[in-house]
């Protein structure tokens, strides 16, 4: 992925991974283009108990969506259930996923030709 | 790990990475002395790492941010669910006070944790050895359903809908949206009785002070993973990054609404104003969930109360301490060290002995960041912050102690069971991705460091 591939691409998002690759420097000027625009005016809504609409919550752009606060539900999360207890499922056969030495990543990921693994030029 | 598409504010579809596609992800609930394998599916486009963070664990399926999972491949983590020995870990009895209870899992591969766990690959795992199943079987204490798992995360969105991430900053991003569970500022319908709450702070970057808005404490069960061995009155729960609190809120006599929130401001990634003693909070604070409290009061209400015994403490003495390791967390070069070196996956920084205690300084020098730091394998145990003895939920058993600015932290830690490399690290995932973070390496025989590492399973 060349940079300007990378700013084009505004389907997935920038990662720091990609950032890595290009070099932090060559990327700063251009950063946010691709990370998506963003507007003013979100409503904070805090509603009662505290808070105001004008309190800046994050560090970064503001969310430019209104919402009405305490609408939604607490979703409480699925319990994951196990496939069986006692015995492999069927079809587990345990070792068949990698585990241990995995060539493909270092073919793909300690490429040091294509980005510096640890950052020392900041 | 997949794609999924959630509803973080009403009627907007924000793409998601989740575990099963969802965030927080599905909870998992185990036994001790049960192992469990559970096979991780990575159907995203990068390198993941799933640590089951506060779990003892065999370091290959510790989720070491080296140890990874790759694109479109899978991975067996295979965990025993076990607990170590009491004394040097090689002989006697189990101690049983190192059972888990309130750990969660989240992405720890190295460089991107920051991204990852921002797009929602974090969940709450669960364990529950005979004495805490007993003390829900006898309605001690609450169980399900009225046991709530609850991640907090504070997110941004961008104008698409999408999650804002900023691979540039460094410091710690804060979200202008506080979510619970995914959602924004949601609401919660109750009973009036006791419901248990694990509150597990999932941001980035972002501290937590939780009150609630009458006023009433909290009954605390724990911090981070571990039962404290008598339940004890909070008034307010400190949470850092990864810092659980395992608490009971009796809505019995509570009024009609009643919030939560936070009351602790942050302006950024440095951490919130003031001093670990004397933080700059803000009463009422940001309300981050509603609880509609219905109906009469409940029949059968669980009855911990202050005082109830829960799991036996089993301290780790003065006594048993054979080295004494310094540790100083700072900023240099516009990233993070740790001992003026930034993070090394092939080097063991310390090399403890298996069996051995430990005497660890953390220190952090100033500049007024602030550091909560995640130490893998093993609880630690707080002796003393800032020369002052802890206040009483952090004298225990922790897995990420808060380092606050220009603070020091004296712990005690065993190291059992198993062979290294595991890692410790601040758990401002920003500051994690870039660099500080450390690897120790428990080895069978007096090693003195730093050494490669002894086994890598990539």
């Amino acid at each position: 992925m060349d940079r300007s591939q990378l700013i084009e691409n505004e389907k997935r998002p920038v990662s720091r991974r990609d950032v890595l690759r290009l070099g932090a420097s060559a990327l700063a000027a251009t950063a946010f283009v691709g990370i998506g625009s963003h507007e003013s005016g979100a409503a904070k809504g805090p509603g009662k108990g505290g808070g105001s609409a004008t309190e800046k919550l994050g560090n970064g752009p503001t969310t430019p969506f209104k919402f009405v606060p305490f609408t939604q539900n607490l979703p409480i999360a699925p319990i994951k259930q196990p496939l069986s207890v006692g015995t492999p499922p069927a079809g587990f056969v345990p070792g068949e996923v990698f585990h241990g030495i995995a060539p493909e990543y270092f073919n793909i990921g300690f490429d040091r030709s294509a980005y510096e693994l640890y950052p020392t030029k900041f | 790990m997949r794609r999924g598409t959630q509803e973080i504010i009403p009627g907007v579809r924000t793409p998601i990475w989740g575990y099963d596609g969802i965030s927080p992800g599905p909870t998992f609930k185990t036994r001790v002395g049960e192992p469990a394998v559970i096979r991780q599916w990575n159907d995203l486009d990068e390198e993941m790492s799933v640590h089951l963070h506060g779990g003892h664990n065999p370091a290959h399926s510790d989720g070491h941010p080296a140890h990874l999972v790759l694109p479109g491949k899978a991975r067996d983590y295979y965990y025993t669910n076990s607990v170590p020995r009491v004394g040097d870990g090689k002989s006697g009895p189990l101690d049983f006070s190192e059972s888990p209870s309130t750990m969660w899992y989240h992405d720890h591969a190295m460089d991107i944790t920051s991204h990852h766990v921002m797009m929602g690959l974090a969940g709450l795992f669960l364990a529950f050895d005979e004495t805490e199943q007993a003390l829900i079987n006898s309605n001690v204490l609450p169980g399900d359903p009225c046991d709530i798992p609850v991640v907090l995360q504070d997110r941004t969105l961008n104008a698409d809908g999408s999650i804002f991430f900023d691979p540039l900053n460094h410091d710690g991003h804060l979200g202008d949206l506080m979510c619970a569970n995914g959602k924004v500022q949601p609401k919660f319908h109750v009973q009036r009785r006791k419901y248990r709450f694990r509150f597990n702070n999932g941001s980035n970057a972002r501290f937590y002070e939780l009150r609630l808005s009458n006023g009433q404490p909290f009954i605390g069960l724990g911090t981070d993973t571990w039962l404290y061995p008598q339940a004890i009155e909070r008034q307010t729960l400190l949470l850092a990054m990864a810092n659980r609190a395992d608490v009971v809120i009796d809505f019995t006599n509570a009024p009609n609404e009643l919030f939560l929130e936070n009351i602790l401001p942050q302006q950024d990634g440095r951490g919130p104003g003031g001093t670990l003693t004397d933080r700059n909070t803000q009463i009422p604070g940001f309300p981050l969930i509603k609880f509609v409290v219905e109906g009469p009061p409940q029949p059968n209400n669980a009855t911990v109360e202050v005082g109830t015994p829960l799991r036996p403490h089993v301290p780790i003495l003065a006594s048993e301490i054979v080295r004494t390791r310094t540790f100083e967390f700072v900023r240099r070069k516009g990233a993070w060290q740790i001992n003026n070196r930034f993070y090394e996956p092939n080097l063991a920084d310390v090399c403890p002995t298996i069996g051995s205690a430990e005497r660890w300084i953390l220190k952090n020098p100033g500049g007024g960041w602030w550091h909560p730091i995640h130490i893998h394998l093993e609880s630690h145990q707080i002796q003393s912050v800032d020369g002052q003895i802890p206040p009483l939920e952090n004298r225990f058993k922790s897995d990420t102690a808060l380092l606050g600015a220009g603070s020091e932290i004296e712990i005690f830690m065993k190291f059992r069971t198993f062979k290294g490399p595991f890692v410790f690290h601040c758990h401002n995932v920003d500051h994690e991705d870039m660099r500080m973070m450390f690897t120790f390496d428990p080895r069978v025989n007096p090693t003195e460091s730093p050494q490669p590492i002894q086994q890598s399973f990539p």
